[in-house]
Formats: structure tokens, C-alpha cells, sequence
């Protein structure tokens, strides 16, 4: 079942809990932050209007349904789950940084100073939520997975502690697994979900408050789609979300490319063949031509 | 701007290669000047390779694939002139007869008529040197090859030619001879000019400064 | 030849500059991490690393499997003594490539991983799996040279009896390749000028992969021969710049018909960086090679078709760094108002690579029977006693010294 994030920008207030608990659940320095990087998924960009509003414009990664950065990565390492989140292995990667590059959204970040770096980006909280709130733990304290194996996440081993305060800050009001970040919005600005239902309600939002918002889900049609949506009252282009990313899945391109390569090989390969088989015949039509000549001169003389 | 920078730093290596190269003089590159001359590297050396048979006048053949024969002027010819800025050749088709004077060549003014140095049909001549006969005193004994002959008789034609030490020894008598010609000629200095007084190369473009009689003389005692 | 002592001992000298910077920023480099390396940012992950070391020396190495066509392929056997500095080159570009792309990689020891965890979605898995396969065939490809040169006479006898499929499969994986480096930017249409994103680009990458190929091997022969007096002859190598120019003329009309019919010829009059760059990029790889290539005395000597190689590779370098760098900046400027330029570090590696790259071509050539065989020859000294000050001061030698080449 596919999930999905909804962002009412017109209800977030810049408190920035969601930015915190990013930071506390993935144990990264809290601080403040204006860019995302390797330790912050998700930023808040402050925007004041014409009319002297302050608009709060909360990034973080799409999860586009066909994500650029999926297709790009030579070994897989990122994936879009059935869950919705796209992850990242950190046992696969070997640092060519593509998605980085492919990335329409450039939202992938890297631990440049670090001598085994990885690709950082935010993850849906996936591992999160997934982990079981009743998972044991063994003698030294660390949690097992059901076959019995140390669980990490990001390459740290869970401890009790850490797994009580994630399950803790990944569980939302109705009991039910959510983002950290959705969990401690207090505003409601941003709601996780099952992503069909995030879109019928954000277009009910849409039709209920015509005037309030700018008639748009942002992400619905972007790169063919994403699992994070955004409503706002202001353009969207004004936030500095990128509005020329089009409507194509992106892969689409390369793919359209690839997908013809057999059929290239094939043909190139046929043809190269028999070039050289008919070049071939004819340097030893010529020799034997010549040979012939010869043969004929000699006898006449 | 990366791309700029890598640009002008590949161009700055290419200058500073360029600026060395032209002050230690190796290959005047710079010097745009009529191509045989600017291009004769070396001018004080004589070539003699080892696979290629002279003919007493001063042309060479070297066997092709078994059946043809390669033919052109050597490197003393090539450098008495001072550079080739004029070649003429028999047609394709024509047949030569070894020591005929089929092979004309010139340099500033001056012109020079060659034996084949063995007999036989030309199959082919180099169109490319005739066009463009710097190449010919770039390098006499390859892309200065001047024509292909099919060989008539081929092994008693060979008897005649040097080849490898004896080529060597024959060509260091020939520049003894042609130091004694100068010489002979220089009873009249103003007509030979300094140049081989100096001890100097006394090889490079001498025939330039002599007179047409002496360079007729010339073609009689060592071209033919 | 003494007389270009000092011109070999100041580019030593340059050479060791550099190489001595290369390790320096090695050190660097896998003991601090990229940060510390290099200017590379969140914002610019790619940098001259990938756009000079890796998409440029790939297109660089070209030379390989053009001249292994037209001759094996084709019959084209005039051509034949090319070949093998053509392999030579190719197999070393790998190499280097290769070598450059471990510095670039953040886990370069995980770089096997490409084999194993297969995305074939992904461009870059198609042109990792084609480089690597394509760099084991140049070996064997080249491999004759060394067991020649050790008499290893039954291998060789089995390496020459697979040349032809060997030969066909290595245009196979560069057309795939060549051409895939240019889909890698596929991906990212809204990030580049129109200049330069074109859906055409797989094609123009292989069309001027194979120009800059022929290209390179015009200019490496021209600089050995200027080192050791081993070359091709220059008849050959004009045949070989026309049909450069050829592939040439095809490439820009393809270019010219791409940029029309995406409407990016409106740009042209902008006054630009960008509009400056592509005319820079015509300027080298298409009207100077044309000119010098019909000017009498250059197209027809050495020196002259070196020239207009020379050009034809500085112009494919301007475009592929056009491709990889110029098109991204305008993005990277309006969207985070950073611009990139490699640091020291960076720079003193990549000039290290070629610096390698030209040594070890240069031994090559020393050591292995690259070149055809060369005429042994005699060398009659004729310049006598202390004369034109220049040569004299150089050659002290007695008239008519014999030298053995
Ligand atoms: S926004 Fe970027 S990083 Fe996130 S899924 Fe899409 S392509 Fe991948
Ligand atoms: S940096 Fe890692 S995750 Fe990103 S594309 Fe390369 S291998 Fe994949």
C-alpha cells in the first residue's frame, strides 16, 4: 500500500518541529539549518510575500513514483519500495554520485568529508517505521529481527533505548505508523498517509477553499508523479520549488535509449559481420585473380 | 569556465612547447617559408639506409612485396640542391631502361636530370611529391618515393647498385668527390661563395650558388 | 637531436612538478576524503574529474576501435601500421580512465559491486559494464605487441586467430558506450542549456568520439616521431585527417539540424558565455581544422595535419566539457548562485593522469614493437671543425662520424 506525504503550507507556522524530530529519530546534530545536507532531509525556507506574509516553504525529498535517482544508480542502491519511500543500501553504493546529479529535485546530499561517505537523503522514515515496537533485544541490549539478526539502521546498531524512541516518535495519534516529521507537526500541516487518500484530500482542500489556495497539488503530475504533495496560496515558482521539471518520468528519457541498445548491438553487429565477410571475399577474389595473371604471363613466355 | 580554463591551459602548454622548440631551433615549424626548404631537417647529415640500392647516379630502388621495385633520389642529391621544389617523372606505362636520365628534379631555379636505377614498366608514379615535392627532401627514401617500377631484369640491374656497406663506403667517396669538385670550382670563388670555405656543411644547397655550366658538370661526373 | 635537450628536460622537470602535486593530492584525497580534496559540493557533485578524466578521456581513446574497423573491418590495409599505436592509446585512455574514476568514486573499493548488483535501468551500469568489458578486449586487442616482443609465439597464434570477433565485438561495446556517456545527461533535461541537452546526444557522442579518435592518433604519431623518429608516413596520416574531416562535416550538420529543430538557434546572438563556448567549440573542431587542412603546405606536411588534429581534439575537449560543465552552470547559478571550479587538488590529478598517460605511451613506443618496424640506417655526419656556432658547439665531432640509429 502505497504511502504518501501532504504538506498544507498554509497551515505551517515555521515552528520547525518537523525539522527536529528529522534530526532527533535519524540522530543527527540538532541544529538549525537552511540547507539540506547530509545531516538535514528536510529544511525550512523562510519566503516573505509581496504583502509582508512570511510563507514557510518545508523541503524534502519527493519520492517521485518513477524516481530519477533510482534509475540512475548503476547498482540499485536506491529503490522505490512498494511502501512508497524510495530508500538507499548503503552496503551497494560505490560513490559515483549519479543520482546526485540525476536527482530534478537535487535532494540526495553526501558526507563529502567523511573517508566511507554515503549518499544522504530523506527516507520516509521507512526503516522506522518499520520496526517492530515489540522486537527483543538481546544480552548486550542490541534489538534482533525476527530471524534472530542485529537490526541497524543507516549502519548503527539499534539499541532498546533507541528503538522505543523511534517507535515512539513514528507513531501518530491514531496509533498508526507515520514520518517523524508528521507526527510532530503540531499544526497537522503535514499529514502522512495512504497516498490515493492524501489525494482525494488534498483536492477536496483544493474545491472546499478555492480562494485560499492556488488551484495546484504540487508533485501530483510533477516528474509523472511523486508521494509528496504540497498545497499553497502562493505560485509555486515564488517558494523556489522548481517548476520546470515537467511532467515526464524522467527515467523515461534514458530508458527510451536503452531499451533500443539490443537492437543496435544486433544490427551494428550483423552488419559489421558482413562487411568484413564481403571485404574479405573480395581481397581474395583479387589474389587469386592475381595469381591467375600470373600464372597465364608464365605461360606464354 | 572549466571548460575555458582547460582550453587556454592546454593552448599555454602547446605556446610554451612551440616558443622552447622554436628557440632551440630543432624543426623551424614556425617558419611558414616555402615548404621544401623549411621542412629539411638536419641539413648536415647524409642518410643511407640499409635496404635501399643505389645506383651510381644517385637514385635508389628498394624491393616492394617481391615483385616491384621502388625508386627514388637519394638524401646527397636531395641536400647538394638545398631542398626539391620541382619534381618531373615519366608516365605510367612508359618503360625505363636502367642509368636512362628519366627522372628530372629542381630547386630554386636549378633543375637536375636522374637515371632509373634499374629498367623495367612504371606502374605507378608519386603524385602526391610531384604536387607537393618538399616531401621528397623531407624524406628521399620513403613518402619522397617518386615511382614504382615493374622490374625487367631485375638481377643484373642489382649488380650494379650498392647496398648497405657498400653503399656507405660509396657514398663517403662520393662527398670526398664532390668536396674536390667544389674545390675544382672554387678556382672562381665569387661563383661559389663562402659557404664551403667555412668548413662548415659544406653539402647543404651548395649547387644553388654555382653557375649552370658547373651544375651541368656536376650532373655529368656524379649523376649518371 | 641534442639540441632538444633542454626542451625534454624542461618538460621533465614540468612533468615531475606535477606528479609530485598528483601525490601530494592523493594523500589527500583517500586519507581526508573528497571534501577535502576537491570543490565538489552538494550542489556540484560532478566535476572535472568526471567531465575531463572520465567523459573526455573516454572520447579520447576513440582511436581504438575506429582504426581497428577501418582496417580489420573494412580492408581499408593501408592503414595498418596505424592500428596498434590506435590500440595503444585506447588501452592507456582505459586504463587512466579507470584509475581517474577510483578517485573520483566515494568507495572506490566497492566499485566491483557494478558486476554484481546489475541496474539495467541505469546508463551508467551500461556504460560501467561496457568499459570494463571493453578494456579486457583493448588488452587482448594489444596483447600481440607484448608477446612479440617476448616470442610467445602459440599465444599468439590464438590471440590473432580471435582478432576479427574480438575486433567486432570492441565496436560493438564502444558504439554502446561512446554513446552512452552522452545518455548519462539524458536525465537531466531541465538542467542544461539547450546548447547542449539534446535527445540526439548518444549520437553526436558517437559520431565525434569517432572524429576525435582519428584525431588523436594523427597527433600521437606527429609527437613520437618527434621524440624517437618513429612515425607513419604522411601521406597516410593525410588520408587519415580526411577522414576526420569527413566524420567531421557529418557531426556539425547533424549538430546544426539537432540545434534547429529544437529551436535553440535563438540563442546564438545572446552574447553569452554559453553562446561563446559553442563557438569556441566550432571555431577548434570545425573551421580551423577545415582552413589549416586546405592550406597547401599544412594540410599536406606533418607539422600541418598535427595542427589540425590538435585542433580537432581541443575542439571535442570544449564540447564535452561543454556537455558536463558550461551547460550546468547556468542551473547551478540561478538555483543555489554557486558556480564550480576545481580546486589544486583536482587539477594536479587530472594533470597527473595525462602526465602518466604520456610516459608511459612514450616507453611504450620505446620498448614495444609499436610503430612499423623501423629501416635500420646509416647517418654520415658531413659537418666538419668549429663552423655555424649553433651545430658545431653541439656536434664536436670529426667529419664524417658514422652513427648507427
Ligand atoms: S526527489 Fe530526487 S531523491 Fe527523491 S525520489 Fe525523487 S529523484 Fe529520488
Ligand atoms: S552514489 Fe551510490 S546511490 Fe548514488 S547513484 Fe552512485 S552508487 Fe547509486
Amino acid at each position: 500500500m502505497p504511502h504518501a506525504i501532504l504538506v498544507d503550507l498554509t497551515e505551517c507556522v515555521g515552528c520547525g518541529a518537523c525539522r527536529d524530530a528529522c534530526q532527533q529519530v535519524h540522530h543527527f546534530p540538532q541544529e538549525e539549518c537552511t540547507q539540506l545536507d547530509a545531516h538535514n532531509f528536510t529544511t525550512l525556507r523562510q519566503i516573505e510575500t509581496a504583502e509582508g506574509e512570511e510563507v514557510f516553504a518545508r523541503q524534502m525529498c519527493q519520492h517521485c513514483q518513477d524516481p530519477a535517482c533510482a534509475s540512475a544508480c548503476l547498482v540499485g542502491a536506491l529503490e522505490k519500495t512498494r511502501d512508497g519511500a524510495v530508500t538507499w543500501d548503503t552496503d551497494k553504493c560505490i560513490g559515483c554520485r549519479y543520482c546526485m546529479v540525476a536527482c530534478p529535485f537535487d535532494i540526495p546530499k553526501y558526507e563529502w568529508n567523511s573517508n566511507n561517505p554515503k549518499v544522504r537523503k530523506c527516507t520516509m522514515c521507512y526503516q522506522e517505521r518499520h520496526l517492530r515496537a515489540d522486537a527483543t533485544t538481546d544480552s548486550e541490549g542490541y534489538v534482533l529481527d525476527r530471524s534472530g539478526k542485529r537490526v541497524s539502521i543507516d549502519g548503527r546498531l539499534v539499541t532498546g533505548e533507541d528503538r522505543d524512541m523511534i517507535v515512539e516518535m513514528t507513531t501518530n495519534s491514531e496509533s498508526k505508523r507515520a514520518t517523524a516529521c508528521s507526527v510532530a507537526c503540531p499544526m497537522g500541516a503535514t499529514v502522512f498517509g495512504e497516498r490515493s487518500a492524501l489525494l482525494a484530500e488534498a483536492h477536496r482542500r483544493l474545491r472546499a477553499n478555492p480562494d485560499t489556495y492556488v488551484q495546484k497539488v504540487y508533485g501530483q503530475k510533477e516528474v509523472g508523479g511523486t508521494s509528496v504533495f504540497y498545497l499553497s496560496s502562493m505560485p509555486f515558482e515564488k517558494l523556489g520549488f522548481s517548476t520546470k521539471v515537467g511532467t515526464e518520468g524522467l527515467p523515461d528519457r534514458t530508458w527510451r535509449v536503452l531499451e533500443k541498445l539490443p537492437d543496435v548491438v544486433l544490427t551494428a553487429g550483423v552488419a559489421l559481420s558482413a562487411v568484413y565477410w564481403i571485404t574479405n571475399r573480395r581481397e581474395d577474389v583479387r589474389k587469386y585473380e592475381e595469381e591467375l595473371k600470373k600464372q597465364r604471363s608464365q605461360q606464354k613466355s | 569556465m572549466v571548460a575555458l580554463f582547460v582550453i587556454l591551459f592546454v593552448v599555454t602548454l602547446l605556446g610554451v612547447d612551440l616558443l622552447i622548440q622554436a628557440r632551440s631551433k630543432q624543426y623551424p615549424i614556425m617558419a611558414a617559408a616555402p615548404a621544401g626548404k623549411a621542412l629539411a631537417p638536419e641539413r648536415e647529415t647524409l642518410r643511407i639506409p640499409k635496404s635501399v640500392f643505389f645506383h651510381p647516379g644517385h637514385t635508389w630502388a628498394r624491393l616492394q612485396d617481391g615483385d616491384s621495385l621502388e625508386v627514388g633520389i637519394d638524401d646527397f642529391v636531395q641536400k647538394a640542391l638545398g631542398g626539391i621544389d620541382r619534381v618531373l617523372l615519366p608516365n605510367v606505362g612508359d618503360f625505363v631502361r636502367q642509368g636512362d636520365a628519366v627522372i628530372t628534379v629542381g630547386h630554386a631555379g636549378k633543375q637536375l636530370s636522374l637515371v632509373a636505377p634499374a629498367s623495367g614498366y612504371v606502374r605507378a608514379v608519386n603524385r602526391d611529391a610531384v604536387e607537393n615535392p618538399g616531401m621528397v627532401s623531407e624524406n628521399p627514401y620513403r613518402d619522397g618515393w617518386l615511382m614504382m617500377i615493374e622490374p625487367a631484369e631485375l638481377a643484373r640491374n642489382l649488380s650494379m647498385l650498392h647496398v648497405a656497406e657498400n653503399a656507405v663506403t660509396w657514398i663517403k667517396d662520393e662527398v670526398k668527390r664532390f668536396r674536390e669538385f667544389l674545390s675544382a670550382s672554387a678556382a672562381e670563388p665569387a661563383l661559389v661563395g663562402e659557404a664551403m670555405f667555412d668548413g662548415g656543411a659544406p653539402m647543404a644547397g651548395v649547387l644553388e650558388q654555382l653557375d649552370d655550366q658547373h651544375v651541368h658538370d656536376f650532373e655529368q661526373q656524379f649523376l649518371r | 637531436m641534442k639540441l632538444s635537450l633542454s626542451r625534454i628536460t624542461f618538460w621533465k622537470a614540468t612533468a615531475a612538478v606535477f606528479l609530485l602535486g598528483g601525490l601530494v593530492t592523493t594523500i589527500i584525497r583517500f586519507g581526508w576524503g573528497l571534501g577535502a580534496s576537491t570543490n565538489l559540493s552538494d550542489m556540484t557533485p560532478w566535476g572535472l574529474w568526471i567531465g575531463f578524466d572520465v567523459v573526455t578521456g573516454v572520447g579520447l581513446a576513440a582511436g581504438g576501435f575506429t582504426l581497428a574497423g577501418i582496417v580489420h573491418i573494412f580492408h581499408i590495409k593501408r592503414f595498418h601500421p596505424i592500428v596498434r599505436p590506435a590500440i595503444l592509446t585506447a588501452f592507456l585512455g582505459y586504463c587512466l580512465v579507470i584509475v581517474g574514476l577510483l578517485f573520483d568514486l566515494g568507495r572506490p573499493w566497492a566499485i566491483w559491486h557494478a558486476l554484481i548488483y546489475q541496474n539495467p535501468h541505469s546508463v551508467l551500469f551500461e556504460v560501467a559494464m561496457c568499459v570494463m568489458t571493453y578494456t579486457a578486449v583493448l588488452a587482448l586487442e594489444f596483447s600481440p605487441v607484448v608477446l612479440e616482443r617476448f616470442r610467445l609465439q602459440k599465444i599468439l597464434k590464438v590471440v590473432k586467430a580471435i582478432t576479427v570477433p574480438l575486433i567486432i565485438l570492441g565496436i560493438l561495446l564502444s558504439m554502446l558506450h561512446q554513446s552512452s556517456l552522452g545518455s548519462l545527461y539524458l536525465i537531466v533535461p531541465q538542467k542544461m542549456h539547450p546548447y547542449w541537452y539534446s535527445p540526439m546526444l548518444p549520437v553526436l557522442f558517437f559520431v565525434s568520439a569517432i572524429s576525435v579518435g582519428l584525431g588523436m592518433t594523427i597527433v600521437e604519431s606527429y609527437l613520437s616521431a618527434r621524440a624517437f623518429q618513429k612515425t607513419l608516413e604522411t601521406p597516410l596520416l593525410r588520408d587519415l585527417a580526411r577522414i576526420m574531416i569527413g566524420v567531421l562535416l557529418v557531426y556539425f550538420m547533424m549538430r546544426g539540424i539537432d540545434l534547429f529543430r529544437r529551436d535553440a538557434l535563438g540563442y546564438l546572438l545572446d552574447g553569452s558565455f554559453e553562446t561563446f563556448m559553442l563557438y569556441l567549440e566550432v571555431a577548434f573542431m570545425l573551421v580551423i581544422p577545415l582552413l589549416l587542412f586546405n592550406i597547401r603546405d599544412w594540410g599536406r606536411s606533418r607539422q600541418g595535419l598535427f595542427f589540425t588534429a590538435f585542433s580537432v581534439v581541443l575542439g571535442f575537449i570544449t564540447n564535452r566539457l561543454n556537455v558536463t560543465m558550461t551547460s550546468l552552470e547556468g542551473y547551478y547559478r540561478d538555483n543555489f548562485g554557486v558556480s564550480y571550479f576545481p580546486g589544486i587538488g583536482e587539477l594536479a590529478i587530472t594533470i597527473s593522469i595525462v602526465t602518466v598517460g604520456f610516459v608511459i605511451f612514450a616507453l611504450a613506443v620505446k620498448y614495444l614493437p609499436i610503430f612499423p618496424h623501423h629501416e635500420e640506417e646509416t647517418v654520415l655526419r658531413l659537418d666538419s671543425a668549429p663552423a655555424r656556432a649553433t651545430s658545431a658547439s653541439m656536434h664536436p665531432s670529426p667529419a664524417s662520424e658514422l652513427r648507427r640509429h
